[in-house]
């Protein structure tokens, strides 16, 4: 659905974004994970045809997006992390005037106008100023609007920044549901916790590199990343972090918070070895414990931590 | 929708659906038309004094209705649309305007029509009291009707010219917005009383009777309040046009125009906003008007040798200004070394690209100038009466080629600064530019003084005036009578200038063109791409 070859983007002297080529297929959920200037802004918007790259293809659908922009229009839904509305318009009249600018006739546009404000829960609101309207409604209206012309992909640069806790939860429903619904997604993040559990495939940015793409099974498996262990026991942890190192399929024992956590990098059907000849060491074990990575150990390990 | 169902567009049904709610335009119009009413009382007052009214009541009240009118809706569609845009971009709610389905162009014309919804209120209210003129015998009915046909067009140019903003989020705050506003809005209270004091006297002259008349309605009112409006003519090869018909179709040329930048502009920040052929359109357009006026005064007795100068300076003030709105930017023209270069023949690419450095559309509008003037000028006078001497074409041909020399070496200065310093370079050519300009004339005139302020020309005086296309071309017309200044020392300056810049130019394309092949061959990208491969310069 989304394909990017030997994207560059130069501002000035500074390069946002370096030689990035990626594919997101139809119908997944892709999560640009990377710090605060890692490029995953400069790349929404190169997608959302409002940037021009310096060099690279970018095709949405196979529609060039430099070429014809007006023609991907159509198939993008975009939400900045800057949602600024008009303040002087109610909610209602907001969707409608972006409904007309879409070209939707007038009786599908009244019936999408009260769909998109029931999925977004502001249907009480409809007829409320939109300055009246707190950050999070605000928010609401805005994803509402890039619905409003059911766009085949949506691109999401930090739309839940700003929520309250439950709100992130019910952002992450909505985005649940349009997956269901089939629809591409490009979202970015640099809160990690935000993309865990919905995002079918990630790409790691970082200085404008992109480090890893894929789905996290891939990555993993890419890493050869086997899985955590967090073990605790009763007595000395350094005794433990000693043993271990020492032990075949053991890296990177270390003490944390009192507990011993290592990465092991073998089959999983082996660790009731391990689990045996500790406990045949003397060691009182207290809980043993195998932890699969998930998004943020993924980063960590991937990423140098540097912003561009 | 299509392009043309303005009433229709998304922009102008949400404006007026705004302002109808916002402003309340039946209360305001209310309001407005009670003014209207008071304007009258006060002219009917002082008509009732001995002295009484210069002019008939109902030709002074159609006229203070009409000239309230035009600078309220000019006034209105100009802020308005300023405001609009500086507020769209500033909020970066035109990043969300820009990916809908309407194209740049109906976003524009939705913003232009749009925002003066209360300017059109406004207008509307007027028109019963305008017959109310027309029965008391203020003026013909066509002159009317013609009149309000001008106040459409003229709010819609006004509407243009504020749609002229900066398209990228600006680094400053918005408040520099407001205060170049200020600024523009105290120039015009202090120079729009001298300018209609003189208005008279400028409109016997072709060359501002040809400007007032066509972008403004002074031409209209002035001759309205003498009598007769059809007498505001706009002179062009022994035509005389009459500027109630000629101002609405120049400034709906200028609004498309400026429509059509602004919309290229939306599409794609890196792009110029004029398209070269659209540079080349423009120029022709100036130049042709020129060349008729000049036509005109020749008719009139002006020598062609003599109406060249203004000619010049009339091409020369075009070619700077499409040379700003056609110049690539640095980042434009690093785009195109990017990703265009070699990918399309060198030459067309130069003539007719967006990006590649435009010298080619500098000659290019050199040439036109020289054209223009041999063939709507020159030509019509040999036709006219007989062949033109070869006396007269030495002295004809001198300032045409001075002139296109001095337009492409300034640009080439332009474009050179531009690529090499990027935005301060812009700022540092306007700068050379001006200096340039106004510099060696104010050094001559010194020069001048310290020789008991001769002004027979010649010697360092006219060598320094020479150097500056003000100084050669305005000092030129001014002494006409005497020798006049060589073009000599405007040759040798351009292709001075030219060289220089030339060269510059080069080596940073030379050196940015190195750069970029090899980011190329990092990204292992192959550099070569269809198309026949365009050598570095």
């Amino acid at each position: 659905m989304i394909a990017v070859e030997h994207l560059r983007m130069e501002y000035g002297d500074n390069v946002a974004v370096e030689n990035l080529s990626l594919e997101v297929p139809r119908g997944e959920v892709f999560g640009l994970i990377g710090p605060n200037g890692a490029g995953k802004t400069t790349l929404i918007r190169v997608l959302a045809t409002l940037l021009e790259p310096t060099y690279g293809d970018v095709r949405i659908d196979g529609i060039d997006v430099l070429a014809e922009p007006l023609r991907v229009h159509p198939l993008i839904g975009y939400m900045s992390d800057f949602f600024a509305l008009y303040e002087q318009m109610r909610t209602w009249e907001y969707l409608d005037h972006f409904a007309r600018c879409y070209g939707i006739e007038r009786k599908r546009r009244e019936r999408l106008i009260g769909e998109a404000l029931e999925l977004v829960s502001l249907e009480v609101r409809r007829d409320a100023v939109i300055n009246t309207l707190s950050r999070g409604m605000r928010q609401r209206l805005c994803f509402a609007k890039s619905l409003l012309h059911e766009p085949q992909v949506l691109l999401l640069d930090e739309p839940a920044s700003g929520l309250d806790p439950a709100g992130r939860v019910e952002f992450r429903e909505m985005l649940k549901q349009l997956h269901d619904m089939g629809r591409t997604i490009v979202i970015s993040s640099h809160i990690l916790t935000e993309m865990t559990g919905f995002c079918t495939s990630i790409g790691i940015l970082e200085q404008g590199r992109l480090l890893a793409a894929g789905s996290v099974g891939d990555i993993l498996a890419q890493l050869q990343s086997g899985m955590r262990l967090d073990v605790e026991i009763v007595g000395d942890p350094a005794a433990l972090v000693g043993w271990l190192e020492s032990q075949p399929h053991v890296e990177q024992p270390s003490v944390v918070r009192n507990r011993v956590r290592c990465r092991w990098d073998a089959p999983r059907d082996q660790l009731p070895a391990l689990h045996r000849a500790l406990v045949a060491a003397g060691f009182e074990v207290v809980s043993f414990a195998a932890l699969d990575d998930n998004l943020e150990d993924i980063y960590m390990r991937i990423s140098g931590h540097k912003t561009s | 929708m299509s392009g043309w169902d303005f009433w229709n567009n998304p922009l102008v049904v949400t404006a007026m659906r705004l302002k109808y709610r916002k402003g309340s335009p039946g209360l305001t119009s209310s309001a407005y038309a009670v003014a209207l009413l008071g304007i009258g009382g006060v002219l009917h007052y002082f008509e009732l004094q001995p002295s009484g009214l210069p002019i008939p009541f109902g030709r002074a009240y159609l006229l203070a209705i009409l000239a309230l009118q035009f600078a309220l809706s000019g006034g209105m569609a100009l802020f308005g649309v300023s405001s609009s845009i500086t507020a769209e971009v500033a909020n970066r709610t035109l990043d969300f305007q820009r990916i809908v389905s309407l194209s740049p162009r109906q976003i524009m014309l939705g913003k232009m029509l749009g925002e003066p919804a209360l300017g059109y209120f406004f207008a509307l209210t007027t028109i019963p009291f305008a017959v109310i003129c027309w029965f008391l015998g203020a003026a013909p009915g066509p002159v009317i009707v013609l009149l309000y046909v001008n106040l459409a067009t003229f709010t819609v140019m006004a509407a243009s010219c504020g749609l002229m903003h900066t398209l990228v989020v600006p680094e400053n705050s918005p408040q520099k917005n407001k205060g170049s506003f200020a600024g523009l809005f105290i120039m015009a209270f202090f120079m729009l009383p001298s300018f209609l004091a003189n208005s008279g006297a400028m409109l016997g002259n072709p060359w501002p009777a040809v400007v007032i008349g066509t972008l403004t309605p002074v031409a209209s009112l002035v001759q309205l309040a003498q009598g007769n409006a059809w007498d505001a003519i706009v002179p062009l090869w022994g035509l005389e046009i009459p500027s109630l018909v000629a101002a609405p179709i120049v400034q709906l040329a200028i609004a498309a125009w400026i429509v059509a930048a602004m919309s290229r502009r939306l599409r794609n920040t890196l792009d110029p906003p004029l398209k070269r052929s659209r540079v080349y359109a423009a120029t022709l357009a100036v130049d042709l008007v020129a060349a008729g006026v000049c036509y005109a005064e020749y008719l009139g007795g002006t020598p062609l040798a003599e109406g060249v100068y203004r000619f010049c300076l009339a091409h020369l003030v075009a070619s700077l200004m499409m040379t700003l709105a056609g110049t690539p930017s640095r980042d434009a023209v690093s785009s195109w070394m990017w990703r265009r270069r070699g990918r399309v023949p060198a030459w067309p690419e130069r003539l007719w690209g967006d990006r590649s450095p435009a010298l080619a559309m500098y000659a290019v509008q050199a040439l036109i100038g020289v054209a223009v003037f041999l063939i709507a000028a020159w030509l019509p006078a040999s036709v006219n009466r007989g062949p033109l001497r070869p006396a007269d074409a030495a002295e004809i041909l001198p300032p045409l080629l001075a002139t296109g020399a001095f337009a492409v070496a300034l640009a080439t200065v332009f474009q050179a600064l531009v690529a090499v310093a990027s935005k301060s370079g812009r700022g540092l050519a306007v700068f050379l530019i001006a200096m340039i300009t106004i510099l060696p004339p104010i050094i001559a005139s010194v020069v001048n003084e310290m020789h008991g302020g001769r002004q027979d020309g010649g010697g360092a005086t006219d060598v320094l005036l020479g150097i500056s296309p003000a100084g050669y071309l305005l000092g030129n017309i001014s002494r006409w009578d005497g020798p006049t200044i060589s073009a000599a020392a405007p040759l040798v300056t351009s292709a001075v200038l030219f060289a220089l810049a030339a060269l510059a130019l080069n080596s940073w394309i030379v050196a940015n063109s190195r750069t970029i092949g090899g980011k190329l061959a990092a990204m292992s990208v192959n550099q070569a791409a269809p198309g026949k491969q365009e050598v570095p310069a």
